[in-house]
């Protein structure tokens, strides 16, 4: 009768240890020196251009579709925001020079977030970003010389084309391992 | 007679009116921010030259961001000291009180304030009014503690795991003080490096003559 109960224990305790597993996301080491080297080397690149990215920002590594024979493709993004709550969760996490890397996987299935998910990411990543702006654009006054007002209007956000060097895909020949950079259009 | 008392109750009536409209408009008055034109051509100079120079260092100062012009107080009249400082989140939400005053300036808003002090504290009305005029140039502060860093041996194995503390940002140029002599027109300018008091704001400086 005892042995039995302590079977039912562990069994017990073997379910919830695996449905809190089942919540968490997945950590990995970022073991491949070519993608640590380009990841180190967008890193500094965003340091340069804006000093704010030294200690701020999140980092969004995605692993394009495999369906090339001569090329695999990476995208590199960098945040300043938490905006990456609101699209889907990303496959793994990696801790990589004082920054919090997002995996995301396209060649492997999506699940939506959990809220302990979400959670423990915004806790791992901190007040490294900024939460993301709700508000819409805000107001612009122009004047007369006088200082009469000319015009009053909504400001529109700019969208910035032909590419930001927070925002890279790499393409690696998979046989020589040569980086060319593709940057976002 | 009772036409009297009827002409004199309407016209009580109409005083009344008038008082609870007028009590009404200033409090409404009292609650909404002042809005101000930059009409001094000195000031709206050197704001323009430090919105070129933010948006040099850094173009996302050219679509976003706050700015802040803070006039403090100086032991001589001929003297007039500013500080500019343009910051790319909502935090005046959070101090004490509100600008003494705002501005529209190429595409900016300009908060400015008299020192750090108002004689009045926020209203939610403010707020919230300052926060739709700035709209999406800023971002919401976080209100969340330090995140994570992970350290790692060479063989991947973990070695240290801490949380990270932001520095205060290193503010150049977003961040300079102006002294202002309004009796030889002298300018000088000093980006703040150090983070320095606000009682020396000019311990080492570059000067440029005012042109007129």
């Amino acid at each position: 009768m005892m042995y039995r109960s302590t079977f039912v224990k562990v069994l017990l305790l073997l379910i919830i240890a695996t449905s809190t597993y089942g919540q968490k996301l997945e950590k990995v080491h970022i073991s491949d020196p070519l993608i640590a080297k380009e990841l180190k080397k967008f890193l500094k690149h965003c340091t340069k251009t804006d000093a704010q990215y030294g200690h701020r920002g999140v980092v969004m590594l995605t692993l394009r579709p495999d369906t090339d024979d001569e090329y695999r493709f990476v995208s590199l993004y960098q945040r300043l925001d938490d905006s990456f709550k609101n699209r889907l969760p990303p496959h793994y996490y990696a801790h990589f020079q004082e920054k919090v890397i997002l995996i995301y996987d396209q060649n492997k299935p999506i699940y939506p977030w959990t809220e302990e998910q979400k959670n423990f990411l915004l806790d791992e990543i901190g007040n490294r970003v900024y939460v993301a702006q709700t508000k819409p654009a805000g107001w612009i006054e122009t004047y007369h010389p006088d200082g009469s007002l000319k015009a009053r209007y909504q400001k529109v956000n700019m969208l910035t084309f032909g590419g930001s060097p927070f925002d890279i895909t790499l393409k690696i020949n998979k046989k020589t391992k040569k980086v060319t950079y593709l940057y976002s259009v | 007679m009772f036409c009297t008392v009827k002409y004199k109750v309407k016209s009580s009536m109409k005083v009344l009116t008038t008082l609870l409209w007028l009590a009404l408009a200033s409090a409404s008055y009292a609650q909404m921010l002042r809005q101000t034109y930059l009409s001094d051509t000195l000031v709206a100079k050197e704001l323009r030259t430090f919105l070129i120079d933010c948006y040099k260092a850094n173009p996302t100062y050219g679509e976003k961001g706050v700015v802040y012009l803070i006039y403090h107080s100086n032991s001589s009249d001929s003297l007039v000291t500013i500080q500019l400082y343009q910051a790319l989140d909502d935090r005046y939400k959070y101090f004490a009180y509100p600008p003494a005053s705002y501005a529209h300036f190429l595409e900016k808003v300009i908060l400015i304030y008299h020192g750090f002090y108002n004689s009045s504290d926020w209203t939610e009305e403010q707020r919230t009014f300052l926060l739709e005029e700035i709209g999406s140039r800023v971002q919401t502060t976080q209100s969340r503690d330090a995140g994570w860093v992970e350290t790692y041996r060479r063989n991947g194995s973990l070695k240290a795991r801490y949380q990270k503390v932001i520095p205060p940002p290193d503010d150049t140029p977003f961040n300079r003080f102006i002294q202002i002599n309004t009796r030889t027109g002298q300018v000088t300018v000093r980006p703040r490096t150090d983070g320095g008091s606000l009682s020396n704001p000019f311990a080492s400086t570059s000067t440029r003559k005012r042109h007129r």
